[in-house]
């Protein structure tokens, strides 16, 4: 795990995230202050990403990389980053707006999956200047 | 006016042709599905095919080839080429069959023509192997063997043209044992026997393709073999070949007659060797029972099916929305994952290593958990009942890109658009994992990987963007459904 890179994600899904469901709110006519929406999406992210670093944390404790365990490693992965993230999203979601989530639900899978992107891409910012090294030396 | 209201009416009850077989509601909404997973699956397989495979021929193995090919053997370069162009072709195929389903279930209304050539009729009954199937059965036969003959052929092809890698699972089944970890087989039942089998199932296969397009019409008062019973019977049939097949090798390797008839020096038999036969033996009585018992497993043609309010699945009561969920949910991982476990268990058949031992263990309860719910849906023909309340409650229509939606299609692209979601995020994560693994490392590091990772990730991105934007379509459809 790249601190850096999870310290960016977190900004950049927060900035995408705030400007996403202030967009909805106009669209559906809700008079919400920007306040809600701010607590909402740092409430939902902040707790993400602390699962994720404990989760990491406690993957590199437990699992060695070349145990033959670390099949499990992407199952892991998928359970905590879209199940429990969309889980979590749509919980806060009820309880900060006390509305309906099925049309909120395509904004946080939205959400989710710029997250899943985003990640990939800075993951191979990082990685391929990495690898680079090994071709030229 | 008048005319418009007749042209209507014929439109819609005019039912959709598919390769001749005549189409219900329910028949063509299951092809729906199958042909939209098709359609988001392939694109990433060829994708991996492409960018991961070839790519790795033509930047990787042919490079080496060129600098140094003293150590290589002959024909090293057709071995490692053909196998991913037969790969890239066949899947290439199946999109394109899947992308013609797709269109023609979706623009049907618009196409005023009429069907060339005799059509299949509903109304009829097929003899398949002595057992009385339904048009439906009949249609699910067809689907199947058309698979089964693509499979054979690609696995032919492959095992012809990479001929270094052994150990599959028809290979397997030549390797007698005779000890301890000891096993012993002979080059000329290695080389003849996977191709034996390959032949059998390719003519059975095509046998198939070809009965159940003729039938007789029904008669509601003879049962026909439940869906249940069809199952038993195929599965029994292919491991009942499997079987026949190592008793061959049994025969020929361990009886004087037999090898001397092949040209083979004969074995003394052991107690190893004994206790297999015998256990090969008994394996082939339980298939042989289980195909005669799947005989008398039989259903009415007409058979009352229970009510959407008294259907549940894991306690949970399943709507006609949900059904409609559920079964293109578990059609997508039932197909996936029975498509990951057959790959993996023609690759590497009886090799006792751990990962595949995990695959053979975990895979099998996964792919009989999704078949559950598409048994309990689609026995007694509740599935019919399904597309009927869906078509008949609240009005809804949708564009997806140029195509019209009705509400069951858009629940039908809903559901999939779901189910594909779990998965790409899961294969993004997985691609992740293994560029990670592979760039980090001086060995197995080559710089074609500092392309291929990225670009099959935007390809995984981009299907991610059209999943979204179907889910966004469509997600109104279930909107107040009750």
């Amino acid at each position: 795990m790249n601190i850096i890179n999870e310290l960016l994600s977190y900004i950049i899904i927060v900035i995408i995230g705030i400007i996403l469901i202030n967009w909805y709110e106009r669209k559906k006519g809700w008079d919400y202050r920007f306040r809600t929406s701010l607590y909402f999406i740092l409430c939902w992210r902040t707790l993400i990403f602390l699962i994720l670093i404990m989760m990491n944390l406690i993957l590199d404790l437990v699992l060695d990389p070349f145990s033959q365990i670390y099949i499990l490693y992407p199952i892991i992965i998928l359970m905590v980053t879209f199940i429990v993230n969309i889980f979590l999203g749509v919980k806060i979601y009820k309880f900060v707006y006390k509305q309906k989530t099925q049309e909120f639900f395509v904004i946080i899978l939205i959400i989710v999956i710029i997250e899943m992107i985003l990640e990939s891409f800075l993951f191979y910012i990082v990685l391929i200047p990495e690898a680079l090294k090994w071709l030229y030396y | 006016m008048e005319v418009k209201d007749k042209q209507e009416s014929y439109l819609n009850t005019s039912r959709i042709t598919l390769a001749r077989f005549e189409l219900t509601r329910s028949q063509t909404s299951l092809f729906l599905i199958l042909s939209l997973i098709g359609i988001f699956m392939l694109p990433f397989t060829l994708a991996e095919d492409v960018f991961l495979n070839l790519f790795q021929f033509l930047f990787s193995i042919l490079p080496d080839y060129l600098i140094d090919s003293s150590h290589r053997p002959e024909g090293y370069l057709i071995f490692s080429f053909f196998p991913i162009l037969i790969r890239i072709i066949v899947s290439t195929i199946f999109l394109f069959l899947s992308i013609y389903v797709l269109r023609k279930i979706l623009r049907h209304k618009n196409v005023k023509h009429k069907v060339k050539g005799k059509i299949i009729q509903q109304n009829r009954t097929v003899n398949w192997f002595g057992l009385r199937i339904s048009h439906g059965q009949s249609l699910f036969i067809f689907s199947i063997s058309l698979a089964g003959i693509f499979f054979t052929i690609q696995q032919f092809l492959e095992s012809l043209l990479y001929p270094f890698s052994g150990f599959g699972l028809l290979e397997s089944f030549c390797w007698i044992p005779e000890g301890p970890n000891q096993t012993t087989s002979h080059v000329i039942l290695l080389n003849n026997v996977p191709l034996a089998l390959m032949a059998t199932f390719f003519l059975l296969c095509l046998y198939s393709l070809l009965t159940v397009r003729r039938g007789k019409p029904m008669n509601p008062s003879k049962k026909i073999t439940n869906n249940y019973g069809l199952l038993i019977f195929i599965a029994s049939l292919a491991v009942l070949i499997l079987l026949s097949a190592r008793i061959f090798c049994h025969l020929a390797l361990f009886n004087n007659e037999f090898a001397s008839l092949l040209g083979i020096s004969s074995n003394a038999p052991n107690p190893y060797q004994n206790e297999d036969f015998i256990r090969t033996i008994s394996f082939l009585c339980i298939c042989l029972a289980l195909m005669i018992a799947s005989f008398f497993l039989k259903d009415k043609i007409y058979k009352e099916s229970k009510t959407s309010d008294d259907f549940t699945w894991l306690h949970v009561k399943l709507t006609p929305h949900r059904a409609l969920i559920l079964l293109s949910v578990a059609l997508l991982y039932i197909i996936f994952f029975t498509n990951y476990y057959l790959t993996i268990l023609f690759l590497y058949g009886g090799v006792d290593e751990f990962y595949v031992n995990l695959y053979y263990i975990i895979l099998i309860p996964v792919i009989l958990f999704c078949y559950y719910p598409i048994g309990k849906i689609l026995k007694n023909r509740r599935f019919d009942n399904i597309i009927e309340n869906i078509e008949n409650s609240r009005e809804f229509k949708t564009n997806w890109f140029k195509f019209h939606l009705s509400k069951t299609n858009s629940i039908i692209f809903l559901s999939v658009s779901i189910g594909l979601v779990g998965l790409y995020i899961y294969q993004l994560i997985l691609m992740n994992t293994y560029a990670q693994s592979l760039l980090q490392d001086s060995y197995s590091f080559k710089a074609y990987m500092l392309f291929s990772f990225p670009v099959i990730t935007v390809i995984i991105s981009l299907l991610l963007v059209v999943i979204v934007y179907t889910i966004k379509k469509t997600l109104p459809s279930i909107k107040f459904s009750k």
